[in-house]
């Protein structure tokens, strides 16, 4: 930057009349080297990008915010059809309050794809689906000689994250399996965990997530993917 | 004589000289430049209801480090058993509630204190929203209070949020209901909902817990301290036996009625019915309403109604601050009280308030019936006290117009008639009876809560004796 001050102040200073002047024309100045930026625009320009700099550091460090998000389980055995079936079995004929339409004995609980240290969201049921009153099926698994009686959805109420319980509701008979809140009273047809009742179907929410399921030759039924997101429900 | 006697070095000189010295020092700091008035008269309490409520915000600091020794933020893992019917909670399971159950039952002292701290929350939330009611109607938010006001406000939402992140860390189904409402809430905000809820919620149940617990000893803690530097007077009113009185009200509750630990929470059960805390009731009621989306219940509702608040001294231009000149704020106020009420009410109750719960359909609320209550109550209130405050400012307008003189009332010291006399021994005589049940429950209690009781009372009447003399000294 100093070597610019001699060269704006070369015009009032006459250049030595010698030789030199002669071979080059006087009337040619020296070339007046401009500042490339002027001081204040580097300055500008040095705390602008301090500032964006700074903005992103602080931007890229509000990940520290964050959780951290434990490992998924792989695909796993959550249930048994050599048990979960027999079970149903058992009841199934047993048509008064402490049988079939009681509590449901022919399900099961299990976490996935997080364990249960995670988080109570990651609650699943997977049940064996009645079919006395009227052949329930699967529709996810239409033709599966063993998936298309077993249904497997996350219990996390889609209203307010409640846990849903299977549940009978209505006159015995009538087929009205389903899987209640116990908060507020939303309830999920146990086939395909549409809500049918309660704040979830009044305020038209999703239907619950629903665990992916595998079965292999001896009956071993396995979670493989889910299908939405508890608290949001399947979309 | 008097030279020689004033050169005798009396025992306390020493100490009075270093009190002294420290009082001088003192001058240069922060701490002097506040002006703490210590009234020798009585003076009504509505008016420095702000410094009770720190005073209630100290109390709940001190209880609260003292709890901090024996709580476990960690939830712990609630493996599932196979078979429902012979499910076991394993004993890693709610280390959170474990830890509040053994405070409650183990820890020596641990139930006096956990008492104090609860009942000292309830009473900073209620100082806090008489706080700010009273200034309303005082038109305390004119005459460049502005900044206060607009402070105050937020202080007050972020006291409540302390309140929720408070009684959220117990972890019984009390406190599972209000997380699982506020991560619903949160997620359901526009753009940012999925993120916040992470960051304020965390992933896991233990993120949650140790997430709660930093939010509600440290951060807004600090935040509250942050907006108060803010928000203080530069003159205070400290009135030791209203403090005391104050102080002791709460040690007295805690005494009568010893806060439980509730039902512990366990994935693997099912939760069974319960209410929020008394100052979120209202939010439930709006949430619980028939087809009402909670998001629009239980956040752009109340954030309107904070809203409306928050803006009132940019609307209210007026330079009188007095009630009759303003008709139309004291009758908003007014309605919003009776809104408060209406809801809060609500909130306490199934959906019927007549029939007694037995599940939880008969939660949900019908909204015409809800609705037209809280139309009417408001419109009633609204209208009522509007036309109320036009007639008094008619009144004296006339009484101006006649060059009358404004009746004043003056002041003089109460004389009490013989059937006050009386009526106030029978009142006392009451309490009395209600105080004796309430020490002979503590005494079925096995007296844990005897001395908070105990000491309750000492606050109490201090305060009391203060108070009657006085009154007495002021009369003569």
């Amino acid at each position: 930057m100093d070597e610019k001050k001699p060269g704006t102040s070369t015009n009032p200073t006459p250049p030595t009349p010698t030789q030199p002047a002669a071979s080059q024309p006087p009337s040619l100045p020296l070339p007046v080297k401009k500042p490339l930026i002027s001081r204040r625009r580097f300055l500008q320009g040095a705390v602008a990008a301090s500032v964006v700099l700074a903005a992103a550091s602080v931007g890229a460090s509000g990940q520290i915010l964050g959780p951290q998000i434990p490992t998924p389980l792989p695909a796993q055995v959550v249930a048994d059809w050599n048990i979960l079936d027999p079970e149903y079995q058992k009841v199934k004929v047993d048509r008064t309050s402490r049988g079939l339409y009681d509590e449901m004995n022919y399900s099961q609980f299990f976490y996935w794809p997080y364990d249960s240290s995670v988080s109570p969201y990651y609650k699943n049921v997977i049940a064996r689906l009645p079919d006395v009153d009227s052949p329930l099926v699967n529709p996810f698994y239409p033709t599966d000689p063993i998936l298309s009686h077993v249904v497997a959805f996350n219990t996390t109420c889609v209203h307010l994250r409640c846990l849903v319980n299977p549940i009978y509701a209505g006159n015995p008979g009538s087929g009205e399996f389903r899987l209640q809140c116990p908060c507020h009273g939303s309830q999920y047809r146990l086939v395909d965990a549409v809500p049918v009742a309660g704040p979830a179907f009044d305020l038209g929410l999703n239907p619950l997530p629903q665990v992916e399921l595998t079965v292999d030759s001896t009956g071993k039924i396995s979670a493989t993917g889910m299908r939405g997101t508890p608290g949001i429900g399947r979309t | 004589m008097g030279a020689p006697s004033s050169k005798k070095k009396g025992v306390l000189d020493p100490i009075i000289d270093l009190l002294r010295w420290t009082w001088e020092r003192l001058e240069r700091t922060l701490l002097l430049g506040l002006k703490i008035v210590f009234p020798s008269r009585f003076i009504s309490p509505m008016g420095f209801l702000g410094m009770l409520t720190l005073i209630v915000f100290i109390i709940l600091g001190v209880t609260g480090a003292l709890l901090l020794f024996h709580f476990t933020p960690f939830f712990g893992n609630c493996p599932p058993a196979v078979n429902a019917t012979t499910y076991v909670p394993a004993n890693t399971c709610n280390q959170a509630f474990n830890s509040v159950q053994s405070i409650n039952n183990d820890v020596s002292w641990g139930q006096i204190v956990r008492n104090i701290h609860y009942h000292a929350s309830n009473a900073m939330v209620l100082l806090a929203v008489m706080h700010m009611f009273y200034q309303y109607f005082g038109g305390r938010y004119k005459l460049r209070y502005e900044i206060l006001w607009v402070t105050g406000i937020v202080l007050g939402v972020v006291t409540v949020i302390e309140a929720y992140t408070g009684y959220d860390l117990i972890f019984n189904i009390r406190g599972q209901l209000a997380i699982n409402i506020g991560q619903t809430l949160t997620f359901y905000s526009p753009v940012i909902g999925a993120n916040l809820a992470q960051i304020i919620f965390g992933f896991s149940f233990n993120d949650l817990a140790i997430r709660f617990y930093a939010f509600h000893v440290f951060i807004i803690p600090i935040i509250m301290l942050a907006i108060m530097a803010v928000h203080l007077p530069r003159n205070l009113v400290l009135d030791i036996p209203v403090a005391s009185a104050i102080t002791g009200i709460i040690l007295v509750m805690g005494g009568l009625f010893p806060v439980d630990v509730g039902v512990k929470y366990d994935p693997n059960l099912a939760t069974q019915i319960t209410f929020p805390e008394w100052y979120f009731t209202s939010l439930y009621a709006f949430i619980r309403v028939h087809g009402l989306n909670p998001f629009i219940a239980g956040a752009i509702i109340p954030a309107i109604f904070v809203l409306i608040f928050l803006v009132v001294p940019f609307f209210d231009r007026g330079r009188k601050i007095a009630m009759v000149d303003r008709p139309f704020w004291i009758a908003l106020g007014v309605a919003s009280l009776g809104q408060i009420a209406i809801v809060t009410v609500w909130g306490f109750r199934a959906a019927n308030p007549l029939i007694a719960l037995q599940n939880e359909n008969q939660l949900v609320i019908d909204p015409t019936l809800f609705a037209g209550s809280l139309l009417i109550g408001t419109a009633l209130a609204y209208g009522s006290v509007y036309a109320y405050v036009r007639w008094r400012r008619a009144k004296s307008d006339q009484l101006r117009a006649a060059r009358k003189p404004m009746p004043f009332r003056k002041l003089q010291p109460y004389i009490l008639s013989k059937g006050e006399v009386y009526s106030l021994l029978g009142g006392l005589l009451v309490l009395q009876g209600f105080l004796d049940v309430a020490v002979f429950r503590a005494l079925l209690d096995d007296l844990n809560n005897f001395a908070l009781l105990e000491i309750g009372m000492v606050l109490v009447a201090f305060a009391a004796a203060a108070h009657i003399y006085r009154v007495a000294s002021q009369t003569r």
